[in-house]
């Protein structure tokens, strides 16, 4: 490698370096000029390496791979919403394999309507995604460990694969998921109320940026009509698609869990989202043969039972019991509650998005119909899913950290963490 | 100077190769030549130390014939005393730890 092109690579790369790292990158380079040719070629792709690294051009390139991936899970929910050959007047024929293309399964038009808000929905989603993941505040950015960074990605890619899958759902099976409220119109602002009441509960409890401090300032009417204010646009969406208010409560929650101003410890998101995918596919597997491989051993139903509904609080359990250690007994004991209501929570949202996901799959995949409400079931399950994990999960923080007050003196000077 | 620190087997040899000469500039490739230590891992330890203060780094006043600047290095009065107590505690030659050390990376000692 001659001297020009070192002197050219050295140009490009250095001004991709932030600025207070680029004197570093330049050292790289104007070393490479004296070191011996047969070792030269070492020494600038280790330094290109070191230019890469410090850009922070893996990262770059993974969002921008996560934002194309967005881009056409977008455009593929929009076009699988969108399309349709008219067959009939006033029908349109929806795309199943040619196996069963002959099976006159249609979808009546006046559910096109819900189809298009979905589509526009989730492309007002996916496009508020990474906006909300970058923003400094409640919902980012994301937290330092692994934990969190993987949860949050993997949580994306579940609600980004469900929305998918109801799409599907809903154009394949000819279910008007969109108008899901209007079967259950009275019950409609009730699950609204609840999960709003839960987020707002769930956000004052696990991040450390809920109360800022000119909030505290405020009287309470005020905060009350911020409250209103800042519920508005959820009402709205509610009144547009209730599943698309539970899965915005979710992605919110997912990314709170996993902003970097959260007081979840990694170890709770670890303890958490295992748990609630152990249980979830446990609940799947029992349920996926329906019920054949339960009926055939009956001993396995009780079993089952305990494990799936056992994990919530096992897991909150784990988490309070991997608390780092607080200043007084009291301390103690708040924080394993507040960790176990995080790892109960995400144990049963985790559970519930995966049963929900696996559940709805296979009746995209094997194009089964389980009957006029089957959707609204499982979408129900992913609304109580987290609170009743929540209360489980407290049960097993408290549990965990009234042991640990015994065992542990008042006053004892505090340990460092990790 | 905090006794919370230790060192990886590169960042030592790096401390080990600057507090030799301390009131020495050194540059980039001398060291590495020293160290046996590639550009890639000779340059984030520098940066890691430069960054909590223990290294000192500018570059050479004038622009000599046929090359161009160095970029110079020199131990901080609170580096050479860390690179001090961190060498006197090095492990004897043969005994280093079987983990793969990460190049200049600073962790809590489990005392």
């Amino acid at each position: 490698m001659d001297r020009r092109a070192i002197t050219w690579l050295a140009r490009c790369s250095v001004r991709v370096v932030p600025a207070e790292r680029r004197d570093w990158a330049e050292a790289v380079w104007a070393e490479a000029g004296e070191v011996p040719a047969r070792r030269r070629l070492p020494w600038v792709t280790a330094g290109l390496w070191l230019v890469a690294k410090e850009a922070g051009m893996f990262r770059r390139i993974g969002y921008w791979l996560g934002m194309a991936a967005l881009a056409v899970g977008a455009a593929g929910v929009v076009s699988l919403v969108w399309r349709g050959t008219s067959v009939a007047p006033g029908y349109k024929s929806v795309s199943l394999p040619a196996a069963v293309a002959g099976s006159g399964v249609y979808i009546d038009p006046r559910t096109t309507g819900s189809y298009r808000t979905l589509a526009i929905a989730t492309v007002v989603l996916l496009a508020a995604l990474p906006w909300l993941a970058r923003r400094r505040g409640v919902f980012g950015p994301v937290g330092d460990s692994v934990a969190a960074r993987v949860l949050r990605v993997v949580g994306c890619g579940a609600i980004c694969v469900l929305v998918l899958v109801l799409a599907r759902l809903a154009q394949s099976l000819g279910e008007d998921l969109a108008g899901a409220g209007a079967t259950f119109p009275a019950v409609g602002p009730i699950v609204m109320a609840v999960i709003t009441a839960y987020l707002t509960v769930f956000l004052a409890v696990g991040t450390r940026r809920w109360s800022p401090r000119w909030a505290t300032r405020l009287s309470v009417e005020m905060r009350l009509l911020i409250g209103i204010a800042a519920v508005a646009p959820g009402f709205v969406l509610f009144l547009l698609d209730p599943a698309w208010w539970l899965i915005t409560a979710y992605l919110l929650g997912i990314f709170a869990m996993t902003a970097r101003g959260s007081r979840i410890t990694p170890a709770t998101l670890v303890f958490g989202a295992g748990a609630g995918i152990a249980g979830g596919l446990i609940w799947y597997a029992s349920v996926s043969t329906e019920g054949i491989f339960l009926h055939a051993n009956p001993w396995l139903v009780p079993v089952v039972a305990v494990v799936v509904f056992a994990a919530p609080g096992m897991a909150g359990a784990a988490a309070a019991w991997c608390t780092p250690a607080q200043d007084d007994a009291e301390a103690v004991r708040r924080e394993c509650t507040r960790q176990g209501f995080a790892a109960g929570a995400l144990t049963g949202a985790a559970a519930a998005l995966l049963i929900t996901i696996s559940v709805l799959g296979t009746m995209v995949v094997d194009h089964l119909q389980f009957g006029p409400h089957s959707t609204e079931i499982y979408l129900f399950a992913a609304l109580f899913g987290p609170p009743l994990g929540t209360v489980l999960g407290i049960i097993g923080g408290t549990a965990v950290a009234d042991h640990r007050s015994r065992a542990r003196p008042k006053g004892l000077p505090a340990q460092a963490p990790g | 100077v905090p006794r919370d620190r230790v060192f990886s087997e590169q960042t030592l040899s790096v401390l080990a190769a600057l507090s030799a000469l301390p009131q020495r500039w050194h540059h980039g490739y001398g060291i590495a030549r020293e160290t046996g230590l590639k550009s890639g891992t000779l340059y984030p330890v520098l940066i890691r130390l430069a960054d909590r203060g223990l290294l000192e780094a500018c570059w050479e006043d004038d622009q000599p014939a046929g090359r161009p600047r160095r970029h110079l290095y020199r131990l901080t009065t609170d580096g050479l005393a860390s690179a001090r107590e961190a060498l006197a505690e090095r492990p004897a030659q043969g005994a280093v730890s079987r983990r793969r050390p990460v190049a200049g990376r600073i962790v809590p000692s489990e005392t």
